[in-house]
C-alpha cells in the first residue's frame, strides 16, 4: 500500500503526471526506491494515522491508498521510523532501477486502478487516533506528549483527556 | 582545593582556550567563501528562480538549481514572498506547482498565503487546486470558507471536493 501525494494525481490516469507529482524526491529526482507499507486490508487506517503523524502531514487529510499488490519489483525492508512498531516493521522500498522501471510499475497499477484504490476518510483516521489515546496507546501517549508533537495531534489528546 | 580538582580545572581552561575546531583554517577558508558569495551581485538562476531575490538566491543555489519540494520548503520558511513571486509569475509546472502552494502555507503571512494562493482554487488542474487548499487550510477567513464550500460542493473533481471537506472540517 502506498498512500498518495496528491488525490488528485490518481484521477488523471496520466502516466507523465502520477510519475512527476507522486514518484520525484524533495531534491526534484525521480524517486527509484518509492516507500510502500506491507499490510492488510484492515490495518489501513491505522497505518496511515502512524505516517501522518511522523511524516511531514499536518493536519492529516483524507488520504488514498493505491494498493501495489503484484508489482514486477522486488521488495526491500527498510524500517519506517522508530515510534510505531506496525509502519516500522511493515515499510519496505520498491526497488527500481530506473526511470523506465518507475514508469512500468506506474503502468502496472494504473491498468486496474479502480481496483486498486482505498480510501481513509479523515474522519477515521481522528477517530482511530482519539481511540488509541483514550486506551492509553503508549506509542500514541509517547508521540502527543513528545514536544515535537504536532498541533492537530495535542487536539485530540486534549480532548482525549 | 585538591590536587585533582585543580588538575581538572587546569585541563578545562586549557580546552576552553584552546582554538575551537570553528576556527580551524578550513573553517576560515569557507567563511571567506561565504563572504565573498554574500558580496557577489545578483547570481541568476534559470527561470522560474530567476524571480528570486539574491539573498534568496544565495540560500538556493549550491542546493538546488531546479523546483523542487525542499527548495519550496526552504523558501516557505525563510523567504515566503520570494516563493509567492515564484509561484505568480506562471513558470512552474503542475507538479511544481502544487507542492510549491502546499509549502507556501507554512509561512505565517496569511494575507500573503491568501492573495497568492486563492487565485490557484481557479486553475484548471485539480492537482494545482488541491495544493492551492492544503496551502490554505491553515489561513480560513470567512470569505476562503465561503470559497471552500463553494469548491466542496461543486469541484469537478472528487479529490478537491474532499480537500475542501477536510480543510473546513479542522477541529
Amino acid at each position: 500500500m502506498r498512500f498518495a501525494k496528491r488525490k488528485a494525481a490518481w484521477e488523471t490516469a496520466d502516466l507523465g503526471q502520477i510519475r512527476d507529482v507522486e514518484f520525484k524526491d524533495k531534491d526534484g529526482d525521480y524517486d527509484l526506491r518509492p516507500s510502500v507499507y506491507e499490510i492488510d486490508e484492515k490495518q489501513i487506517v491505522q497505518a496511515f494515522a502512524e505516517h501522518a503523524a511522523t511524516a511531514p502531514i499536518d493536519p492529516p487529510r483524507s488520504a488514498l491508498g493505491i494498493d501495489f499488490s503484484g508489482v514486477q519489483f522486488p521488495l526491500l525492508r527498510k524500517p519506517g521510523g522508530k515510534r510505531f512498531a506496525l509502519i516500522r516493521e511493515q515499510h519496505r522500498e520498491v526497488e527500481l532501477d530506473s526511470q523506465s522501471d518507475l514508469e512500468d510499475m506506474i503502468a502496472t497499477v494504473c491498468r486496474d486502478l479502480s481496483a486498486r484504490r482505498r480510501d481513509v476518510p479523515k474522519s477515521a483516521v481522528y477517530k482511530y487516533v482519539g481511540g488509541q489515546l483514550e486506551a492509553a496507546d503508549h506509542e500514541w501517549i509517547d508521540i502527543a506528549e513528545s514536544v515535537d508533537a504536532k498541533d492537530w495531534l495535542k487536539r485530540i489528546a486534549e480532548r482525549s483527556k | 582545593m585538591s590536587a585533582l580538582a585543580l588538575s581538572l580545572k587546569t585541563s578545562h581552561s586549557q580546552e576552553m582556550f584552546a582554538s575551537p575546531p570553528a576556527l580551524g583554517t578550513d573553517a576560515r577558508s569557507l567563511a571567506k567563501i561565504e563572504q565573498r558569495m554574500r558580496a557577489m551581485p545578483g547570481v541568476r538562476l534559470a527561470p522560474p528562480f530567476d524571480a528570486l531575490s539574491d539573498e534568496a538566491v544565495r540560500a538556493v543555489v549550491g542546493r538546488w538549481n531546479r523546483p523542487c519540494e525542499g527548495a519550496f520548503e526552504l523558501l516557505a520558511l525563510r523567504f515566503p514572498k520570494d516563493l509567492a513571486s515564484v509561484i505568480q509569475t506562471s513558470g512552474l509546472g503542475i507538479a511544481d506547482l502544487t507542492f510549491a502552494a502546499e509549502a507556501l502555507g507554512r509561512s505565517h503571512l496569511s494575507h500573503l498565503v491568501r492573495s497568492t494562493l486563492v487565485p490557484l482554487l481557479g486553475h484548471p488542474s485539480a492537482i494545482v487546486r488541491e495544493g492551492a487548499i492544503y496551502g490554505l487550510q491553515r489561513h480560513l477567513d470567512l470569505e476562503l470558507r465561503i470559497e471552500l464550500e463553494g469548491l466542496a460542493a461543486a469541484d469537478s473533481s472528487p479529490a478537491v471536493r474532499a480537500a475542501a471537506e477536510d480543510s473546513l472540517a479542522d477541529p
